[in-house]
């Protein structure tokens, strides 16, 4: 267990070293813990928050935000799974701290710049959970392939975990079309508008799950990763 | 009530090839399945009744579901003969991307189209491959949310178990 932090540990610095205009940020949470996360500072207007899956931090995703930054969006990338030394599985980051959450939206909230959220995977559930009940003023979230079953029958349904009321949230799901999830985007669009959130979905032709980071990846996956931060610039402005 | 799989479960199934298990289903009636084959003709789950079937749900894309093609088609011709019958259901895709996947991986077992997943959503498939076991009397009795090798081992030996 200790290796595996370590190593966590080592990939996630080795990853923000990779990106030239990072900068290592940290931020005290209510919990008592202190968050160290990459921040790519630009003076564009607009800062982007956003959170690894909990496979953690894709090489891909480190250039996007360098790529953001360069075009003039401040980015401050989380990787909750090796910041807080958490297993890469998949419900990991569902026990992270509502209120540690807040305080990460309230941080980047307070530098008055225009806010928008990409969440990856699972980390939609924390992220979720920290914007639910925050009252007035609405947040932008993009959610990359989002997971957030509570559980799965085969041949009976699934059920959806519950965030509280999310009114204050515009969400864009990005859904690749080649998922085993695909089929079931009308239900987590169902799910996300029963909590009071504005719900749309835009579906990515020829991508599967992950498209930035698979092994297997086709050409146009390999593609598609590359202008990853050009496709987080052209969907956030969907919402516009 | 069949046995409940955590997202964990499904996520690692969409990234790679797992070890999988087998989960009893007590004999539940299956959802209706009636799809067109590539060459348009209708298949029909009830018309397989008195046979013991393997409905297997994949899509081209998904690379377990791949990994396990060949033991299917072994599968195939080692029960050649008997009261057996295979259906693979393609989930999502259109008949090119079918034809497409055909030509590249050959195996001669009937391969239906739900291009739209309405099937796979009656079915509640939620990951990739998602297989049931068929009763004679066209009752589900196992289920299973990953691969296997299906021409051996625990997978023959459920399906000769159901044969006789």
């Amino acid at each position: 267990m200790r290796v595996m932090k370590h190593f966590l540990g080592c990939v996630f610095l080795l990853l923000t070293a990779m990106a030239a205009h990072a900068n290592e940020a940290n931020l005290a949470l209510p919990s008592g813990e202190t968050l160290t996360y990459a921040r790519y500072p630009a003076a564009g207007g607009e800062l982007l928050l956003w959170f690894a899956s909990e496979r953690g931090l894709a090489p891909a995703e480190v250039k996007a935000a360098r790529d953001l930054a360069a075009r003039g969006t401040e980015v401050w990338q989380f990787d909750l799974v090796s910041a807080f030394f958490l297993p890469q599985t998949n419900s990991s980051m569902d026990g992270l701290a509502a209120a540690d959450m807040r305080a990460i939206f309230a941080a980047a909230r307070k530098t008055g710049l225009a806010l928008s959220v990409y969440a990856v995977n699972r980390a939609a559930v924390p992220v979720l959970r920290g914007l639910s009940g925050q009252g007035e003023g609405r947040t932008r979230v993009l959610l990359m392939h989002p997971h957030f079953y509570a559980s799965v029958d085969t041949l009976a349904g699934a059920d959806y975990l519950s965030f509280g009321s999310l009114e204050g949230v515009d969400a864009l799901i990005l859904q690749p079309r080649r998922s085993a999830a695909t089929p079931w985007v009308e239900n987590q669009l169902a799910a996300l508008r029963a909590a009071g959130a504005k719900a749309q979905v835009l579906m990515l032709d020829k991508l599967r799950e992950g498209f930035w980071v698979r092994d297997s990846a086709t050409a146009f996956e390999i593609g598609e990763g590359e202008r990853l931060a050009e496709h987080v610039a052209e969907w956030r402005m969907r919402f516009e | 009530m069949l046995k409940r799989w955590s997202c964990l479960v499904l996520a690692l199934l969409a990234l790679s090839a797992q070890a999988a298990e087998f989960i009893k289903a007590d004999g539940v009636a299956p959802p209706a399945l009636a799809l067109k084959d590539a060459e348009g003709q209708l298949h029909r789950l009830d018309a397989y009744r008195g046979k013991v079937v393997l409905v297997n749900f994949w899509a081209g894309w998904c690379p377990p579901c791949r990994e396990e093609m060949p033991s299917m088609q072994r599968l195939k011709e080692k029960m050649a003969g008997r009261q057996f019958a295979m259906l693979g259901v393609n989930s999502g895709e259109s008949r090119a991307e079918l034809e497409e996947f055909l030509q590249t991986v050959k195996v001669d077992f009937d391969i239906l189209l739900d291009s739209d997943s309405a099937v796979t959503k009656r079915w509640k498939v939620y990951g990739l491959p998602t297989s049931f076991l068929i009763d004679r009397h066209g009752k589900v009795r196992y289920t299973l949310t990953g691969t296997t090798e299906w021409d051996k081992g625990e997978a023959l030996a459920l399906i000769e178990a159901l044969l006789n």
